[in-house]
């Protein structure tokens, strides 16, 4: 069983400089997130959701506020291997087999190529994908190619999972039984997860807790606890607080899109 | 099987590693590439005598095939064969092509390597480098051969000259075309500039920079035969060409000869530098 790690934020905001004046995309956000907790993220579009992960990732730097993950800044945990981000494309390199792209961020580690093979085929063991890994990336469906860029994500074992809307490009069907792929996965692996989406019911079927950001500047203007018990199946779809959580959020993002409208209204 | 002709069927089977090996190794597309090489040739040679009886074309312009090849099979004061004396020449000229071509993709990757990953290279030299390919190379070749002797290096400076862009063009965009996404991925592992330059952003150019590599083969062959108009060169088929210059009214199929000679020594390099590809891209043209 993999551990989890606290994350936390306080008064992090981020501000690029743009030609008609500096753009505020995130706006003072405070989050503690506990260990092991799996936490969605879901906003109107651009509002700043993809910024607040890339930052816990050391991949933007905040303008101001601090970001620290399992107690040390975001830039120690990405020398420490302490995150692994995955994208919304499987990010994969073309010219690689499933294996070795599996074992990739082994391979960067410097790990002796015995130990990367096995570690990479548990791995993929993991997420289903035994018997594929001498195929390379374009003979793979979009899904069967985010499932490898999962495996390859949980090669270093990080006790924390940032994902960047990773289902985002799949159809409904594959994007519902990668969701109940991720969930028995978690079963193994207690890493504490931020997971960026658009789907309100992707995000309550997966989540611990739900976090509702506002429209730019984001902010967050709603956070849930969703206490569906940890035995999620697809019945849970079915269930009364399922659509109460649902309907709770809808409310929250419509209200969201609105304060868009209004802040387009504003003259610049 | 791959049931399509040549070789554009380097399809990798599911599972397999060794795919390129097997590829090469299966005869009979090999079989019908010959064989549609001969069709073509053929049907080029039935052109051109059709255009040159119907139009009734002087033969000092248009000499028929039959006597081209009666050029190649004449003997000179020595009684070597023409055919001989351009395959001798086309060494010569191939082993300045061949030098120039080396030097200049050398030269030309290694500088879009720069380009691409330095701003301040790309700013100042990118312009100096397109500016550079308007220099009208046959005017400059008595100078280069003035200072680089009459010789292979000559040959080799002019060739690397018009080599060097393509090279380079194709080595920056190869470059600039990986995915941010997939830059962002290594620096996620805090791999090294270096170690992304070659785990990640080498091999993503590398069918770029062969399709620049192609290209710079048949400029090489050029370059060499300018650097051997100007004075002194003795060997060559830029000699030869001067000299089927002057004889060119009395007797036109020595040019003609010379000018097929140039194409096969172009097309030879160039199917070195395709092998190339195939041997270190496998059946990657299948998925760029």
């Amino acid at each position: 069983m993999e551990v989890g790690a606290q994350i936390r934020a306080s008064g992090v905001s981020k501000v690029f400089p743009s030609q008609g004046g500096d753009l505020l995309a995130v706006d003072n956000v405070d989050l503690t997130i506990p260990a092991g907790q799996f936490v969605s993220i879901i906003g109107p579009s651009g509002c700043g959701k993809s910024t607040l992960l890339r930052m816990f990732a050391d991949l933007e730097s905040p303008s101001s506020g601090t970001i620290e993950l399992g107690g040390i800044s975001a830039a120690e945990a990405r020398k420490a291997r302490k995150y692994s981000f995955v994208f919304q494309a499987p990010t994969l390199l073309p010219w690689k087999s499933v294996l070795r792209n599996t074992a990739l961020p082994l391979k960067i580690l410097g790990v002796a190529k015995s130990e990367r093979v096995s570690v990479a085929q548990e791995m993929l063991a993991l997420v289903g994908l035994s018997g594929f890994e001498d195929r390379l990336p374009w003979q793979l469906s979009g899904g069967m190619q985010q499932r490898v860029s999962i495996a390859r994500a949980l090669t270093v074992r990080p006790p924390i999972l940032l994902m960047d809307e990773p289902f985002g490009a799949l159809d409904e069907i594959t994007r519902d039984k990668m969701n109940q792929e991720l969930l028995t996965l978690r079963k193994s692996q207690a890493q504490t997860v931020i997971f960026i989406t658009h789907s309100i019911s992707e995000a309550v079927f997966l989540s611990d807790r739900v976090i509702v950001m506002s429209a730019r500047p984001g902010r967050i203007i709603a956070d849930l606890l969703i206490s569906l018990g940890s035995e999620r199946t697809a019945s849970v779809r079915l269930r009364p607080e399922f659509s109460e959580c649902i309907k709770m959020i809808r409310g929250k993002l419509v209200d969201a899109y609105d304060s868009t409208k209004k802040s387009d209204l504003k003259p610049a | 099987m791959p049931s399509d002709v040549g070789d554009t069927d380097d399809e990798v089977k599911l599972g397999d590693t060794s795919h390129f090996v097997d590829v090469d190794g299966s005869k009979s597309p090999a079989a019908l590439g010959v064989l549609r090489g001969v069709i073509v040739v053929v049907g080029l040679v039935g052109l051109w005598e059709v255009v040159r009886l119907i139009l009734r074309v002087d033969p000092l312009t248009m000499p028929s095939v039959a006597s081209l090849w009666l050029k190649l099979m004449t003997r000179d004061i020595n009684g070597d064969l023409f055919i001989f004396f351009l395959l001798k020449n086309m060494l010569v000229t191939g082993g300045g092509s061949v030098a120039g071509l080396c030097l200049g993709a050398f030269l030309g990757v290694v500088c879009g390597l720069l380009i691409a990953e330095k701003d301040l290279i790309r700013r100042s030299l990118l312009p100096l480098i397109v500016i550079a390919q308007t220099v009208p190379i046959v005017a400059i070749a008595p100078a280069v051969v003035l200072f680089f002797g009459v010789g292979t290096l000559s040959k080799a400076v002019v060739a690397a000259f018009l080599t060097f862009f393509p090279s380079a063009i194709t080595t920056a965009r190869g470059i600039q075309s990986v995915p941010g996404e997939t830059i962002e991925l290594m620096q996620t592992y805090n791999a090294s500039s270096w170690a992304i330059l070659i785990a990640v952003k080498l091999p993503y150019a590398l069918p770029l920079i062969f399709v620049g590599l192609e290209t710079s083969a048949a400029f090489s062959v050029v370059g060499a035969i300018v650097a051997e108009l100007p004075f002194g060169s003795r060997n060559g088929l830029g000699v030869v060409i001067l000299s089927s210059w002057q004889f060119y009214t009395i007797e036109p199929q020595s040019l003609y000869c010379t000018v097929l000679a140039t194409c096969a020594l172009g097309g030879i390099i160039v199917s070195f530098i395709r092998l190339a590809a195939r041997l270190a891209l496998g059946g990657r043209q299948n998925y760029f």
